[in-house]
């Protein structure tokens, strides 16, 4: 048991796990329901198009997390007027947004004079360098995501399984939409610090895909994922610590790894199953 | 199911991690530099009497190195840390700024060293973003190592900086030490003298060379991506600007560093109507054994041999 005590006998690491293990929590929390209903590619759209929110926000001297935000609402916005205005289906939209966004980015960042520390640490994000003041903040961020969506349980849930039921029973899905999108933000911006811009979305929907394939119902289906979530924070920190890489892109790759490994081991324990069945 | 699910996976996932070596502590006094540049320079001024480990592999763009979670923890059992500072190491920042909020004390060498800001991109563009650049301290230029005069001071803060802070007095292997470093700049003031003077101009991928253009009086022209970082991109317009000045100017060489893609650079010499060398020098990290950049001197002196053969 060594190799478990020994790095997480550090306060510094507790405090890193502390932080990771807080934002991979948001983050699977809302990223349960971004399985449930299909919103992969718009959750992903946000994570990344949040960029030029930030390098904006940086050039100018703003408040990164503002900026961020201001680009999240932006780019809702735009989806929403690409799906109702040009009739197109709303993947079209997020994909226009998602790649304008960046390419936004990208160019405001090509202005700059020089790409400052602040602003890489934003995009590559790095989960060792949490600090006390974050920790609150993320906690805050978990504890605001688990009361909000204990509030709006029931349309949430029938949103997800059926619209036209939502609206019937007065449940107002437009509303619980918005609230799921500016949950989703929340994880967004609060986790970017964790793993970046970049890789963020990995613990938003790995997590959950995971938990989707073992459990059923969606409290258990959070609670797993949060779990899987953890699974990945101290996996990928005790790898980091033991292989000597990059502690955050750890992290989000291990996330994605537990998904396909417990896809195989699903598989290989149906299999052995089936031939028993039969006799 | 579920019960053997997750130590399963938990197996799975450590059993490839475990057996990674561990540091040796040999009851020295740990410090920690960020750049192989950086441990060199600390190793051989504090002689003895420190341990000294470097956070980035050798060969690492000190621009994006990011640590593994055993290095920042590593960090809060030095004595010291020195780092490079000047948004240098990007990818450290936040992670220096937890260590220091610890309590562990980082100089940030490049700061006390009077760093300059950045004069890049082709000469057109100097005029009108100049003033505003010279008031912002995000765009002051790094590569402060790049100076050997400014690393001899370098080297008397660090020792001064050890015999408060780790109580250890090194100051007669700092003194050897900064005497080397003072004959090297001896030596490239000589070796720089063979090129004749109107051909003093450099070409360079990104805006490393300033420091040491302003000591040795060479002028650089331009810089193929038109930042102090290696992480910015060019602009075509800034890209055709350089295109006509190395022709202009009938530059035939354009100089890349060891740590970066010479992609873009390539390209340039590919544009140019004439035949261009792209010479990659070792610059923001020390070089494997047989590269000649093993230590911070033959780095130097290996810069400056390419340096001057190519603009002889």
């Amino acid at each position: 048991m060594e190799w478990l005590i020994d790095p997480l006998s550090e306060p510094f690491m507790q405090r890193v796990l502390l932080g990771s293990t807080l934002a991979v929590m948001t983050a699977s929390l809302i990223g349960t329901w971004v399985v449930l209903r299909g919103l992969s590619f718009m959750g992903d759209a946000l994570a990344h198009g949040v960029t030029p929110g930030i390098a904006l926000a940086f050039a100018l001297g703003f408040n990164l997390t503002l900026g961020a935000v201001a680009a999240a609402v932006a780019m809702t916005l735009g989806i929403n007027l690409v799906h109702r205005k040009a009739r197109l289906r709303e993947d079209t939209g997020i994909g226009l947004l998602f790649v304008g966004m960046l390419a936004l980015g990208v160019i405001i960042m090509s202005r700059l004079p020089s790409f400052s520390s602040s602003l890489s640490t934003i995009l590559f994000g790095d989960t060792l360098g949490i600090r006390q003041e974050d920790i609150l903040l993320q906690g805050l961020a978990a504890a605001v995501t688990l009361t909000v969506i204990m509030v709006f349980y029931r349309a949430f849930l029938v949103l997800s399984f059926n619209e036209e039921k939502a609206r019937m029973l007065g449940l107002r899905p437009g509303l619980a939409h918005f609230v799921m999108l500016a949950l989703l933000t929340l994880a967004i911006v609060t986790s970017f610090r964790t793993v970046g811009t970049l890789l963020v979305f990995a613990l938003i929907v790995a997590p959950a895909a995971t938990a989707s394939l073992v459990v059923r119902r969606v409290p258990t289906m959070m609670a797993a994922a949060v779990g899987f979530g953890f699974l990945a924070v101290i996996s990928g920190l005790l790898i980091s610590w033991h292989a000597d890489i990059a502690a955050g892109a750890t992290m989000a790759g291990m996330s994605v790894v537990i998904f396909f490994l417990v896809l195989a081991f699903r598989e290989l324990s149906n299999k052995k199953r089936v031939p028993r069945i039969a006799n | 199911m579920k019960r053997i699910l997750i130590p399963a996976i938990i197996v799975a996932v450590l059993g490839s991690a475990c057996g990674a070596a561990d540091e040796v502590d040999d009851g020295r006094p740990l410090v920690m530099a960020t750049t192989t540049i950086l441990g060199d320079i600390v190793d051989k001024a504090a002689g003895d009497a420190l341990q000294v480990e470097v956070l980035m592999p050798i060969g690492a763009d000190p621009h994006d190195f990011s640590p593994s979670a055993r290095q920042a923890s590593r960090l809060r059992e030095a004595v010291l840390v020195v780092a490079n500072g000047v948004g240098l190491e990007e990818g450290l920042s936040d992670i220096l700024a937890a260590a220091e909020a610890d309590g562990v004390p980082v100089i940030r060498i490049g700061d006390l060293l009077d760093p300059q800001p950045y004069v890049a991109g082709s000469p057109e563009e100097h005029g009108e973003d100049n003033h505003d650049r010279e008031t912002d301290s995000r765009t002051l230029d790094p590569h402060v190592w790049m100076d050997p005069v400014r690393m001899s001071a370098a080297v008397e803060i660090i020792a001064g900086h050890l015999s408060e802070t780790a109580g250890v007095d090194v100051s007669d292997s700092a003194a050897v030490y900064q005497g080397e470093v003072l004959a090297l700049h001896d030596e490239i003031t000589t070796l720089i003298d063979e090129v004749p003077v109107d051909r003093r101009k450099m070409v360079t991928s990104h805006f490393s060379y300033g420091y040491y253009a302003d000591r040795y009086g060479l002028e650089i022209l331009g810089t193929v991506i038109p930042a102090a970082t290696t992480a910015a991109e060019a602009s075509p317009a800034a890209f055709a600007a350089l295109v006509d000045l190395l022709e202009r100017e009938g530059v035939s060489v354009i100089f890349g560093s060891t740590t970066e893609s010479t992609t873009l650079a390539d390209a340039l010499a590919e544009e140019v109507g004439y035949q261009v060398k792209v010479v990659t020098l070792p610059t923001g990290s020390l070089g494997e054994g047989g590269s000649g950049a093993e230590t911070y001197l033959d780095m130097m002196r290996t810069s400056t041999r390419l340096i001057v053969e190519n603009l002889k």
